[in-house]
């Protein structure tokens, strides 16, 4: 990636991350926005080494969780770093960046993440019944695919 | 470590979602408050009399102001996303003087209390909390236990009443308080009414399903119980809500010796030898016209 580029990038990643913040906490959206937390974090990781996608979902997990003072501070951060590493080490077998590429990705990305909290959680006693958590992330993460798509597309625009 | 974020890297975001909280009060469904409001002035007015009588007949026989609760008017935002069902994030914080455990109301009844305390806002959890649990009775004072959040019997989320004495049958309809046992609640606090007995845990005792006089949806608006104060309202916390405990009173430790029957005239006290002879209590020279709330409003500090 040229230096130029690699700025522009990271900018893209920082406005997108800021974004997630102001739509879900400073607006008070809370569901109705997407998780571009996990949008941002899955966009960079194509680009990262697994140890520096896995510290970013660390570093991001934290700010989530300091947002979210109803959730550990520590489950977002791991779910997140773990869900960081898995999708750096998806470049090795999942090649090329097609739209219905990229939805499964962003699809199956979310739903980890989620699902990876939901366990994190049901350990410490917070996770709630499986049913009620199952249908909406299956749409959360249908809604963070579609929006990771359009954040996708839109950078190679704004590049291009 | 949650908190030096919030402070420092997320403060923008969090100033701007107390903003938000405090614009979608702005436009919250006026004329369901105006009705509320309408309810609750009627009310007052028509109990300022008694409220009047009661402090004149407690002047008289040498009993202390009872204490009274301040509240926080606040607003409401529901959490969502995994491990936030029936949480709430509240308006207002220390800054606004609530503490920790305080707890919440409506005008209906009991919503729940405050989990995690902020210097500007604030983390509640409503009944439907899993922590959720409140010490209860039945108005007549007969049934007293537990209300925990359940799945009830159509799936919708209830409390259950338990454990309750096995021969204890609370009637289908009857309305369910706070008993004040564990001093987090206040007593008296009209929590919901009893539908119907599920399941018995092992024969000896009943549970009863407790349908909440607070749905989820009417949260929006609350008010945080703060302190006890001194006060000179003189009204019980139950009537507040309009609510007549038929319970017997716990005994007052301010009130002199009182007659066994509460008909016979009290028969005056032997003066004491040491103690100091205490003022005898003045009839109030005017009467206030203003209907008394049952609480004052606390004012943030500067």
């Amino acid at each position: 990636m040229a230096e130029g580029t690699r700025w522009r990038f990271a900018l893209f990643i920082a406005g997108v991350v800021v974004l997630h913040f102001v739509l879900r906490v400073g607006l008070g959206l809370g569901v109705l926005a997407p998780d571009l937390l996990v949008v941002a974090l899955l966009l960079a990781s194509r680009r990262m080494r697994p140890g520096g996608a896995a510290g970013l979902g660390f570093v991001l997990g934290l700010l989530e969780g300091a947002a979210n003072p109803t959730v550990p501070l520590g489950a977002h951060s791991l779910a997140l770093a773990v869900v960081g590493y898995l999708a750096s080490r998806s470049r090795e077998w999942l090649a090329g960046d097609d739209p219905v590429t990229m939805v499964a990705y962003f699809f199956v990305g979310t739903l980890l993440y989620l699902v990876l909290l939901f366990l994190l959680l049901a350990v410490i006693g917070a996770g709630g019944s499986p049913m009620a958590i199952a249908i909406p992330a299956v749409f959360a993460s249908l809604y963070a695919a579609a929006v990771g798509l359009g954040a996708s597309a839109l950078y190679r625009t704004a590049v291009a | 470590m949650g908190h030096a974020l919030r402070s420092t890297v997320l403060y923008p975001v969090m100033a701007m979602e107390r903003g938000s909280t405090d614009r979608a009060g702005h436009y919250a469904d006026a004329a369901r408050l105006r009705a509320e409001r309408d309810s609750l002035a009627s009310f007052l007015v028509g109990q300022s009399n008694l409220a009047a009588e009661n402090r004149e007949l407690r002047s008289l026989l040498g009993f202390r102001p009872r204490l009274t609760y301040s509240f926080v008017p606040a607003e409401t935002d529901r959490l969502a996303g995994p491990g936030s069902a029936g949480t709430l994030r509240l308006s207002v914080g220390t800054r606004d003087g609530i503490h920790g455990d305080a707890v919440l109301v409506t005008a209906e009844g009991l919503v729940g209390k405050v989990w995690k305390l902020g210097s500007e806002a604030s983390v509640a959890i409503d009944w439907t909390h899993d922590r959720f649990a409140v010490a209860v009775m039945t108005v007549e004072g007969e049934t007293y236990g537990i209300a925990k959040p359940v799945d009830g019997p159509h799936g919708e989320r209830v409390l259950a009443l338990t454990p309750v004495a096995f021969h204890t049958v609370p009637d289908t309809g009857s309305l369910v308080v706070t008993s004040g046992d564990g001093a987090l609640f206040p007593r008296g606090i009209p929590v919901g009414r009893v539908i119907g007995e599920g399941k018995e845990p092992g024969g000896w005792q009943r549970t009863y399903f407790i349908r909440p006089l607070v749905a989820p949806s009417q949260m929006s608006h609350v008010l945080v119980l703060g302190a006890p104060m001194q006060g000179r309202s003189d009204q019980d916390l139950a009537s507040a809500w309009g609510v007549r405990l038929t319970q017997a009173e716990v005994a007052d430790t301010s009130a002199r010796a009182v007659a066994p029957d509460a008909a016979t005239p009290m028969a005056r006290p032997a003066p004491r030898q040491a103690a100091p002879e205490r003022p005898r209590p003045r009839r109030p020279a005017r009467r206030d016209p203003t209907p008394e709330l049952p609480g004052r409003p606390v004012f943030p500090t500067p």
